[in-house]
């Protein structure tokens, strides 16, 4: 657990830089539901869904949001 | 069909239309940058030659539906953009003497030459009169024909950022008069982080793409590579040229693990690695290895 508590740290660190980028939010939705956050995982993950448009992309994202 | 009132088709027109229309979208997608980047090379100005190729396409909008969509589609644009590039010509005195150069390219040429014009493009669009941030933007939209909405995902900004960009840069570039002309040798490298930053740009759009009717775009992943590979052959030497191969070519062998048979895709974790192409990885991670040692 500590291993994803750094990882998250690290990546929420690149927040100004990457706060456009779905994958960043897609990525803290991963760690977050790995430390048990559940709730914000999900927000990360709706996040993500909201700035991409690519379809395989959509589908697991709307998949883990099931 | 040729009766249309404001140049649109009616919904549900002619299936000739629409056919010539799919040929003609095939073909833009295909040839337009390379015909973009020939004519540039014969005008010397960007803006002329846009216009050129935009003539050419418009020709085509507008014949192909009556004449039918031509045997040799890439072949008939060529001699379009051709010929208007001649009338260009012709219009400009100054460029005069270019006339003999049109004797080439008479048809839609296969050389490597032409290959390598491309590239050529590529480090000429990345201009260093303009600003950094705009440049590369500039160069995907105009040589590699990436859309706007495409351009703002690479970004990460919004679509009326990037379209005020460009807009800024075509107008500073007919303001100050940027003098876009091929770069010679030694100046290749002050353009060199741009060059890449196009090249992975483009790889990037082509690998998962930002539109909502296909997941990926292997024209842009097959350019990229392509771009990348030219730039290695150029630079032989550079260590980020040769970085950037290895890691477009590395993501390439893993294409067939990437979805599954409905289009889904499937994470780093759950590919079958045994349909991953250990040939490509193994040239790649020597690529890499190039990569390493010439790293200073």
């Amino acid at each position: 657990m500590l291993g994803a508590q750094a990882a998250l740290d690290e990546v929420d660190s690149l927040r100004d830089e990457l706060d456009r980028y779905h994958l960043f939010h897609a990525t803290r939705a991963d760690l977050l539901r790995t430390l048990g956050r559940s709730v914000e995982a999900r927000r990360a993950d709706e996040r993500a869904l909201g700035l991409t448009a690519n379809p395989a992309e959509r589908a697991l994202l709307e998949q883990r949001l099931t | 069909m040729a009766g249309t009132r404001d140049g649109g088709d009616p919904p549900g027109a002619d299936p000739a239309v629409a056919a010539s229309r799919d040929a003609l979208a095939v073909v833009f997608r295909e040839e337009g940058s390379r015909l973009t980047a020939s004519v540039m090379r014969v005008l010397g100005d960007f803006d002329a030659a846009e216009e050129v190729v935009q003539d050419a396409l418009l020709a085509a909008w507008q014949q192909w539906p009556v004449e039918g969509v031509p045997q040799r589609p890439a072949a008939w644009l060529w001699t379009v953009a051709r010929r208007r590039a001649v009338d260009v010509l012709r219009r400009d005195l100054r460029h005069r003497e270019k006339l003999a150069l049109l004797a080439w390219p008479a048809e839609q040429p296969s050389e490597p030459e032409v290959d390598d014009d491309r590239l050529r493009l590529v480090f000429t669009c990345c201009h260093p009169a303009l600003a950094p941030e705009v440049r590369v933007a500039l160069t995907l939209r105009t040589v590699c024909g990436l859309s706007t909405a495409e351009i703002a995902s690479g970004f990460m900004v919004s679509e009326a950022a990037i379209v005020q960009r460009l807009t800024r840069a075509r107008r500073k570039i007919a303001a100050a008069g940027v003098p876009y002309r091929v770069p010679a040798d030694d100046e290749l490298g002050e353009r060199l982080r741009d060059v890449l930053a196009v090249i992975y740009l483009l790889f990037n759009e082509g690998y998962l793409c930002n539109a909502a009717d296909r997941p990926q775009r292997h024209d842009l992943s097959h350019d990229a590579d392509w771009l990348a590979g030219l730039l290695v052959r150029l630079m032989p030497t550079e260590p980020e040229a040769l970085g950037l191969l290895a890691l477009i070519r590395l993501h390439r062998a893993r294409a067939a693990a990437r979805f599954d048979a409905r289009g889904r895709l499937v994470l780093l974790r759950d590919q079958d690695r045994g349909q991953w192409n250990r040939a490509q990885i193994a040239a790649a991670a020597d690529l890499r290895c190039c990569a390493a040692h010439r790293h200073r």
